[in-house]
């Protein structure tokens, strides 16, 4: 679609919420947050054994064999396939370890992001402190953008939980890349990180390459 | 005051309507036209002019829903102020219609098929389907011009939920139209 059929077809969406239904308008104007519940949060726990049962699942059926062939490939001489593998790594530990004062932080209240350089950018679910890595080369953001290619865009329900932790890829010349390769609109020559898949599905190739980065 | 009071005011043409419409609805008028034009002048004139166009439509006219009928104003005016200019700033009007326009599916068709009335018609089902609360978010977002972190702060929430919430509800529109074959 041509730029000017978007920018026309926006606008004409735009447009045609002035025949929102007034029931509706008068609601979200005065609409107030029911009271959070403070009741032992057996839905929450849950959750997390859930979690954690499908991490399980994914470091032994995907990190483990991707860890150790990166093992054998790394170590001259050690090409046995099945040599152990000190370390296991899943993107939740690896980015909670983040939070261990190394990186630069910003605030969310930002408006604008812009580094200059491409950076690897992260934020968790339960805080507005964004976390940012140091610049990446060319190589790095590369082979990131490579990785991203390979997975088609998933939709997320509306309704699906709210992911523990926010990735963004940010270019050097400001585009904003989520997870799944989607850049963010009205980004070019800023970055801002109003807009992303929710999801990071912890790929092998991403885990290995923030593992790097965090050594 | 209640709406209903208000109105009769305005049917009364007593000049207390304009300033009771004033007290209770003139901030979020003035910052819905704000959000658009980024211009506490434009902005002042446009909330002036409401009250006139208010003022004018009633009597005759008794909206059940007083602030939704006087924003349905502001926007419309501040739309075509904004328009007139040509504005094309970063942020503001110019960051909501780039966030929208993800709601629009792709095409490849040159000619757009506008059938007037379906469009709204069918906004307003998807909002019906949603809960208040995603409903909210989303018209504050998109029919009020508010920016995310106002959002959230009104509603008691995270600005990173309200980011997430509002991607996957444009999401859900965009599959919503494609679905129905609008745009």
């Amino acid at each position: 679609m041509k730029n000017e059929q978007l920018h026309n077809k926006t606008a004409y969406l735009f447009d045609e919420l002035a025949g929102v239904d007034d029931r509706f308008l008068d609601e979200a104007l005065h609409f107030a947050p029911a009271r959070r519940r403070t009741a032992f949060p057996w839905r929450a726990v849950g959750l997390v054994a859930a979690a954690a049962a499908s991490l399980v699942l994914l470091v032994q059926g995907v990190l483990l064999p991707f860890l150790e062939r990166m093992d054998s490939l790394m170590t001259p001489g050690n090409n046995a396939p099945n040599a152990p593998v000190e370390t296991v790594w899943s993107l939740d530990t690896l980015l909670s370890e983040s939070t261990a004062g190394r990186f630069e932080t910003l605030s969310s209240k930002e408006e604008y992001v812009f580094f200059g350089d491409a950076r690897l950018v992260w934020q968790s679910a339960e805080s507005d402190t964004l976390f940012v890595s140091r610049p990446l080369t060319n190589a790095e953001t590369e082979r990131l953008t490579k990785s991203l290619a390979t997975r088609p865009a998933e939709s997320v329900s509306a309704d699906a939980e709210q992911p523990a932790w926010r990735i963004w890829l940010v270019t050097q010349d400001g585009k904003v890349i989520t997870p799944y390769l989607q850049f963010s609109y009205g980004n070019v020559g800023y970055a801002n990180l109003f807009d992303y898949h929710a999801e990071v599905v912890p790929n092998a190739d991403w885990v290995s390459f923030i593992s790097n980065l965090m050594d | 005051m209640e709406d209903f009071l208000i109105v009769n005011l305005y049917w009364a043409r007593k000049e207390s309507a304009i300033t009771e419409s004033d007290r209770k609805y003139g901030r979020i008028l003035r910052s819905l036209s704000f959000s658009v034009l980024s211009s506490r002048e434009d902005a002042e004139e446009c909330v002036n002019d409401t009250y006139l166009a208010a003022w004018n439509a009633m009597p005759t006219a008794r909206p059940d829903y007083l602030g939704a009928f006087l924003s349905k104003i502001t926007r419309r005016v501040s739309i075509d102020r904004y328009r007139a200019a040509h504005r094309q700033k970063r942020g503001g009007l110019g960051g909501v219609l780039a966030e929208l326009s993800e709601c629009i599916p792709s095409s490849d068709s040159v000619e757009a098929d506008y059938e007037n009335g379906r469009l709204a018609d069918a906004l307003n089902q998807f909002l019906a389907s949603l809960p208040a609360e995603k409903r909210a978010i989303f018209l504050r977002r998109y029919f009020y011009s508010q920016p995310i972190g106002e959002i959230a702060e009104a509603l008691s929430m995270r600005e990173g939920t309200v980011k997430v919430t509002l991607h996957r509800l444009r999401e859900q529109l965009r599959k919503t139209l494609q679905e129905q074959e609008l745009l």
